[in-house]
């Protein structure tokens, strides 16, 4: 049983808790070519990693689309308030 | 002041020529150019100056903003970009005005001061051949049908409320990186931080959002 152990483990090259640490870096294409290729080998051999990182995945999606909703545009008063300093700003220069 | 002719021959890369166009346009007072910059930025601006000032200032600080940037037009040098220039103007104007205890440096340029929080509790790790630092069995799947849009709405308000929990430091980087989209650079050139301090805090952020999802889904 713990040869068998060993054996996962040297299969995973990383621990979980590594792998996890690596994540961020990893979406944001950082990491170095050993880290690189340590995190995919462990990926393979791992669900419960690829489950955590499709769903940081997701977190990132989602939270990407929170700005979608704001409607917000420039109210016309104000961008010509704007603009009028800006004219003014020129006029003086 | 004099006009700047800028050739394009100078510029090293496409985005800097149409830097380089952008602020020889402002300086010659080109309106055009003036109202597609407010309309690209002002929305940004607002929800950014949220962060550090409470909701009734925040039209004022971008105002004030924006006033800047027009009166500065003429000495920017462009060692930055023009969007990196008018948040950094935003960011300073914003903690003159915050109610937050005054700051002479944003917030995550004080460093991860939070004690270190790994991704997921050690104790979760635990796998009973392998041992500690392995997951005992995958954590559970999301099922989140995307088309319900009440589901949609309330999961977006966990992630607001959870962003809203996060230390200060943290929130400013997961707003602009994950919230605005910006890249790494341009996070890191604004709020003047290292790449790594500024990898170390999305991380954080973003882990500690997972975890604010994964309690909506399935309890904690």
């Amino acid at each position: 049983m713990a040869a068998d152990a060993e054996f996962i483990r040297n299969q995973l090259r990383i621990t979980c808790a590594d792998a996890l640490e690596l994540m961020t870096e990893f979406l944001d294409r950082a990491l170095s070519s050993t880290d690189q290729e340590r995190f995919r080998a462990h990926l393979e051999g791992c669900e419960a990693c690829a489950v955590y990182l499709d769903q940081l995945r997701l977190t990132v999606d989602i939270t990407s689309s929170l700005h979608g909703q704001d409607d917000y545009q420039v109210d016309q008063s104000t961008m010509e308030q704007l603009v009028d300093i800006y004219r003014s700003t020129r006029d003086e220069s | 002041m004099g006009s700047v002719t800028i050739l394009a021959s100078e510029a090293t890369s496409p985005a800097e020529t149409t830097e380089k166009m952008v602020v020889d346009a402002l300086r010659r007072g080109d309106e055009q150019v003036f109202r597609h910059l407010v309309e690209m930025h002002h929305t940004g601006l607002r929800r950014v100056a949220a962060l550090y000032v409470p909701s009734n200032v925040v039209e004022d600080v971008v105002q004030e903003t924006w006033m800047a940037v027009v009166r500065g037009i003429d000495r920017f040098e462009g060692r930055s970009s023009i969007k990196t220039w008018i948040y950094r103007i935003l960011i300073n104007q914003a903690r003159k005005r915050g109610p937050k205890e005054r700051r002479a440096i944003p917030f995550s340029a004080l460093g991860p001061s939070e004690a270190h929080d790994p991704a997921v509790p050690l104790e979760r790790l635990y796998h009973p051949e392998l041992g500690t630092g392995y997951w005992p069995e995958a954590p559970p799947h999301w099922n989140a049908d995307p088309g319900d849009r009440a589901v949609a709405s309330e999961i977006r308000m966990v992630i607001e409320r959870a962003i809203d929990r996060l230390s200060d430091a943290q929130r400013e980087v997961i707003t602009l990186r994950d919230v605005e989209g910006w890249d790494s650079e341009e996070v890191c050139d604004t709020l003047g931080i290292s790449a790594v301090n500024q990898r170390v805090l999305l991380h954080r952020a973003r882990t500690s959002v997972r975890a604010a999802l994964e309690v909506y889904f399935h309890g904690s």
